[in-house]
């Protein structure tokens, strides 16, 4: 078998994985998730320190999430079960901060940063490869 | 008397590091000035007030005040010797220890070859240690007299030894969460050998700064005990980890705490400074970039016990509030300022001698290791302390949690993991597309077919399959690097292959430390991925005589069970954990009721085996029922296996040769 045979049957066989692991994870059901664990994990217990009300064992962060179940099996998307159960409290309960005014900076300055800090990564190449004298 | 005797202690380690400062700066000037005996005090200092300070928690010696709050008769071994640095003023005590052996450590190898550098960083080292002991003699004295004494802990205090003492008949204890778990005990230690020893590097950069020579010496110089301090730091993170899922009940290992964010935040930058200090060495680049990061990474270290010791977060972790906090926030400010003012000052002499030829090249993939780990970093930063500044500057209470940073760091880690499979690979100064390829297809099937196990097996979720093909293709790229390198000198050799291997290690153990590392990071990936995925929980009221069937396990409730100790008494439920007919184990999860506090503290029973964890806490407990949450967590193992390798990466690379290689890039298939 010549070089390049074998080199074109390793891009094949490569090419062929990673469309058969690529149609696996795009054809997949949507996972059977629990969204009483994933809202209840969004929002902080009120007398814990620092835990979601999914996490705590603490017995008003149980009966919050047996609110959240109720509210589920009502009907209420993830949105208006947060609103619901945080109603009474401010928006220090949701783990997630929302997006506004106060938080706009807490939001971005990684994107700034990651943005500004490549640009200069790039300004700071060479025009040229081939100019380079100097170790 | 043994108030006394810790205050003499604090009182000639504070000497001792006026006189390294003082002796370390003339000489840095140019006069012939030993250091041998400044050092040699503050090391004793230091070394005493230790001692003294265990002696008195071991003689239950409740005049002195440390004693009276934190100790109790009844703190059993090994946690009455960890309540030496378990409260606020112990554990300046302890990171004034860890100082003094770093600087120790640091002046030994500065007698091998005296210089300018060395005896600069030494007058550094002796500055911090100069806040540090100033602190333990004045606002965190931990060898005040208790003079007036409650029923159990000290109500009033003199730091003048020789006043009449008087003491409580038995002390209140330690914290009820640091008493019930050996590795309570053992990781604080690594972590602080972890922060103290990043001093070391930042010493030699300002004294780089200093003395106008922003050239590879102080990298050089200080390359060793970076690499020790990474390494505990990785090792005390990982065991601080393992510990709150072990003992915290809530069946998980990082919640994003601020107190995990502070060991966190340094470890990042550091890892960072590691790398971006092999490009100078190599390539003379990121002269400038490498001061800021040393700088930040000792300024963070200081931000984390600020954090940690302050009580100004609110977290599990931070039990002590005092006049500490002021203190550190102006030691914070005076580095800040100093070190970049200095940075600033010198600007013209850190010039860029060499730029980069192509960003398809090592060093290009460093700099992108870097960037990702610098807004990681700072991805972290913000979030613990942006609560804080908000609410300082317009009262606004907002919380920032684990959904935020799992958001914004998922994406990070990501794009690490890809970096650290490429980059090892690519040759300096510029990487051609077809010699990248010839080292990586082979991996990039392997880790493919990984992934397409894990979809036809275990999950089809997206990102889990990507982290196992990314992890495996990192793995595996390390691996074959090494193959390639041991079977070919093997051959043309005729030597083993074993030798061969060691060889490899011995030769450069600098690189084959980091790919010992990288591995170690990719099996945490894949530990995390599993563990956050495939785990499933639920939460059970039985009663005894009650059988659950869960995760395959069949569990029985036989009884609760009640024991008591000195310090605590413990409620519990007996649960037979049984497979497929067969008795495998007895769990006992529990409540502990301490003395001294009125929460329970749930201690979880967990059965680890190849497969996975079984993970039983206790929720609520009275003599009819209990109330367990039963979680199973497929490979949890992974996680701390995967941090042990990592951090034993470091230990391995610790040995690795310091020159620059340049004529030496090692010849790849």
């Amino acid at each position: 078998m010549s070089e390049a045979l074998r080199q074109r049957l390793r891009l094949v066989l490569t090419a062929g994985l990673a469309v058969f692991v690529v149609a696996a994870v795009v054809t997949a059901d949507p996972p059977s998730e629990d969204r009483a664990q994933r809202i209840g994990s969004q929002i902080r217990c009120p007398v814990c320190s620092g835990e979601s009300i999914a996490a705590s064992p603490n017995q008003l962060a149980t009966d919050m999430m047996d609110l959240v179940r109720e509210l589920i099996a009502q009907g209420y998307t993830d949105d208006q079960v947060i609103e619901a159960v945080i109603s009474g409290y401010d928006d220090a309960q949701r783990l997630s901060p929302p997006f506004n005014p106060a938080t706009a900076a807490l939001w971005a300055l990684p994107g700034v940063v990651l943005i500004g800090g490549g640009a200069i990564a790039l300004t700071r190449r060479r025009p040229s490869p081939e100019s380079d004298q100097t170790p | 008397m043994l108030s006394f005797l810790g205050l003499l202690a604090v009182l000639t380690g504070l000497a001792g590091a006026i006189a390294v400062t003082v002796q370390g700066a003339r000489s840095a000037a140019g006069k012939s000035v030993s250091l041998r005996r400044p050092v040699a005090i503050l090391t004793g200092g230091a070394v005493a007030a230790m001692l003294v300070l265990e002696t008195a928690i071991l003689a239950n010696d409740f005049t002195v005040r440390y004693v009276a709050d934190h100790h109790s008769r009844n703190t059993p071994f090994p946690f009455n010797i960890a309540t030496g640095w378990a409260a606020l003023e112990g554990s300046i005590v302890l990171w004034g220890l860890v100082l003094a052996g770093y600087t120790w450590a640091t002046h030994r190898r500065y007698e091998r070859a005296p210089d300018g550098l060395g005896a600069a960083a030494l007058a550094v080292m002796g500055l911090v240690a100069v806040f540090f002991f100033g602190v333990m003699a004045t606002i965190a004295n931990p060898f005040e007299t208790c003079i007036e004494a409650a029923a159990r802990s000290c109500l009033d205090s003199s730091p003048i030894p020789f006043v009449s003492a008087s003491a409580p008949a038995d002390g209140f204890g330690p914290n009820p969460l640091l008493q019930n778990h050996i590795l309570m005990a053992i990781h604080p230690p690594m972590l602080y050998l972890g922060y103290i020893g990043l001093t070391v590097p930042f010493a030699y950069g300002i004294a780089a700064l200093a003395l106008g020579r922003p050239g590879t010496a102080w990298l050089v110089e200080s390359k060793r005990s970076t690499t020790v301090a990474w390494s505990f730091l990785t090792l005390g993170i990982v065991l601080g980890s393992w510990w709150a899922y072990e003992v915290l009940s809530w069946g998980g290992w990082w919640a994003w705490d601020p107190v995990e964010n502070a060991s966190f935040m340094p470890w990042l930058i550091a890892t960072a400074f590691l790398h971006s200090s092999l490009v100078q060495i190599r390539r003379g680049m990121l002269q400038s970039w490498n001061f800021v990061l040393v700088i930040s990474a000792f300024a963070l270290t200081i931000l984390g016990t600020f954090l940690t010791r302050s009580g100004t977060i609110e977290s599990v972790h931070s039990f002590t509030q005092s006049a500490i906090g002021p203190a550190l926030l102006g030691f914070l400010a005076l580095i800040l300022v100093g070190s970049f003012s200095l940075f600033a000052l010198r600007a013209t002499a850190v010039a860029q001698p060499s730029r980069l030829d192509s960003l398809s090249s090592r060093e290009g993939a460093f700099l992108l290791n870097n960037l990702l780990l610098t807004v990681y970093a700072i991805v972290v930063l913000v979030g613990t302390i942006y609560p804080i500044v908000l609410e300082a500057y317009s009262g606004d209470r907002v919380t920032v949690g684990a959904p935020f940073f799992d958001r914004l760091t998922a994406p990070l880690s990501f794009g690490l993991l890809l970096a650290m499979g490429v980059g090892p690979v690519m040759p300096w100064r510029l990487a051609r597309a077809e010699v990248v390829w010839r080292r990586i297809h082979g991996p990039l099937q392997t880790g493919l077919a990984a992934a397409a196990i894990t979809a036809v097996a275990l999950t089809r979720v997206g990102w889990v399959v990507a982290v196992v093909a990314t992890s495996v293709f990192l793995i595996s790229v390390a691996v074959r690097h090494a193959w390639v390198q041991a079977s070919h000198a093997s051959r043309v050799k005729k030597t083993s292959l074993v030798a061969e291997f060691r060889r490899l290690f011995q030769r450069d153990p600098g690189y084959w430390g980091g790919q010992v590392s990288h591995i170690g990071v990719a099996v945490i990936a894949i530990g995390i991925a599993f563990a956050t995925n495939l785990s499933t929980n639920t939460q059970v009221s039985v009663v005894p005589g009650d059988v659950v069937q869960f995760d395959g396990y069949e569990l029985t409730y036989t009884a609760p069970f009640l024991q008591r100790y000195p310090n605590r008494e413990v409620q519990g439920a007996r649960i037979l954990v049984a497979k497929d007919g067969k008795q495998l184990d007895v769990l006992e999860p529990s409540l502990n009721i301490f003395a001294n506090s009125s929460t329970a503290i749930g201690s979880p029973a967990v059965r680890t085996s190849l497969g996975g964890d079984l993970y039983l806490s206790v929720r609520a407990i009275d003599p009819e029922s209990v109330t367990l949450r039963l979680d199973a967590s497929p490979m949890q193992w992974l996680l701390w296996f995967g941090g042990m390798v990592t951090a034993a990466g470091g230990f391995v690379s610790y040995r690795g040769r310091l020159a620059a290689r340049r004529d030496r890039e090692p010849s790849l298939v």
